[in-house]
């Protein structure tokens, strides 16, 4: 009873601070939670390349003609291109730092969601938008990107680095033109830092979601 | 005794101020970020690393200098002064933002302060200035490097006049790798953007 009273005031101050956690994982305390591992996973920019979502929240294919999966080449020539992306961002130095203290973990993981939401776009046979090789859930462009401080300069590095690979690797130019409405519909999902500079740090997007 | 309630109500007005030190503290010292922030050498490290399946492809060095690459910080620094543009420290102090109307540079530096990379980016033109932009882009480097090892796309604005549309082009040199492109950002119109980045030297000249 004595020690009570002081005990109460702290556990509800506690609760109201860590509810408020909970609202913006990344101003969650603790790294390491399965919140922020998944955000950090999923957070490169690069799952912007071709994973235009409808409102259901799943990558929208594009429908018009024969899947273009199988003029490319299977999924297969799926893969390359995303190995391309990767490599390109990563030698990107506007944006490079977004993908620099990545674990093996981590980048294994967006490359797996990244080859399954352009598997998805180019209609592979039998390819889903779900889990990553390890059963990690990949997850929507919102959800990935929130609390990751992302300009508008740096949406525009990786569809500018996007659009040079996907033309290096020979997609004719009436299939990129089809992907623009779903891919620069995607801004809006992940830029979250109207800074012109990049003077906040990567995490810190504040409240503009 | 009687003092218990005073303590209580101090502590209930105490206690969240406490956690947010203690979580000011932990964002202070990276815990609370999602990606961390690389260090300066980390970011070189990458760069490196990232540069060499390029370095795989090219051919030999640049017949001339590339007009960026190589300077130092300091000459960087005032050049960009002197040509009217504003500087400031980014990336762990690995690298400098250049900023004047709508005109941008990063430049990133490696440990000893040399030029590593630079890109020039020009945002929110109309097609046509893209294409001219473009246009006088090639020309110069035509003059300095000869012919580009590749390009794409169709440096006129009738082409860029729609989104995700891109022209460029590219080259590729034991010293350095020049990329060029105009690409149509939808709403913000084209962006024209010049990318300089040295190759990684061998352990031995490096």
């Amino acid at each position: 009873m004595k020690v009570f009273p002081l005990l109460a005031p702290m556990i509800v101050g506690g609760l109201l601070v860590s509810a408020c956690y909970l609202d913006n994982p990344g101003a969650a305390p603790v790294a390491d939670s399965g919140i922020l591992r998944d955000a950090v996973a999923d957070q490169p920019l690069v799952d912007a390349a071709a994973a235009p979502y409808g409102d259901s929240g799943k990558p929208a294919s594009v429908d018009a003609g024969p899947p273009l999966c199988t003029k490319y080449g299977g999924f297969g020539t799926v893969q390359v291109v995303v190995n391309d992306l990767v490599g390109a961002l990563v030698a990107d130095c506007r944006i490079s730092r977004f993908f620099t203290t990545l674990t093996a973990e981590r980048v294994g993981h967006l490359h797996d969601c990244l080859v399954k939401q352009v598997a998805v776009v180019m209609r592979c046979p039998g390819i889903k938008y779900d889990i990553d090789n390890a059963g990690v859930e990949c997850r929507d462009m919102k959800t990935a990107h929130k609390g990751i401080s992302i300009r508008q300069a740096d949406f525009d590095a990786l569809v500018q680095d996007l659009v040079t690979v996907l033309a290096k690797d020979g997609v004719a130019q009436a299939d990129i033109d089809a992907l623009a409405p779903s891919v620069l519909a995607l801004r809006d999902d992940i830029v979250t830092n109207s800074a012109p500079d990049t003077s906040r740090s990567i995490c810190d997007a504040g409240n503009e979601q | 005794m009687r003092s218990a309630p005073k303590v209580a109500v101090m502590s209930a007005f105490l206690a969240p101020f406490a956690m947010w030190l203690v979580h000011a503290a932990l964002v202070r010292s990276g815990g609370a970020c999602p990606v961390r922030e690389p260090t300066a050498s980390e970011l070189e490290t990458q760069r490196r690393s990232a540069m060499l399946p390029l370095a795989a492809r090219s051919g030999g060095p640049a017949p001339v200098a590339d007009r960026w690459v190589g300077t130092t910080r300091e000459s960087f620094v005032r050049d960009e002064e002197a040509s009217g543009r504003h500087c400031v420290v980014e990336q762990a102090g690995a690298s400098l933002r250049c900023e004047r109307d709508r005109d941008e540079e990063l430049a990133r530096f490696d440990d000893a302060g040399a030029l590593v990379a630079l890109d020039r980016v020009r945002y929110g033109l109309s097609a046509s200035d893209g294409e001219t932009a473009l246009a006088d882009l090639l020309t110069a480097s035509r003059t300095r490097l000869g012919s580009p090892a590749r390009s794409w796309g169709e440096p006129t604005a009738s082409f860029l006049d729609r989104p995700l549309r891109q022209a460029g082009f590219e080259y590729r040199f034991a010293d350095v790798a020049i990329d060029v492109t105009a690409t149509h950002m939808g709403r913000d119109g084209i962006v024209v953007r010049e990318q300089h980045r040295a190759m990684p030297r061998s352990p031995r000249g490096s």
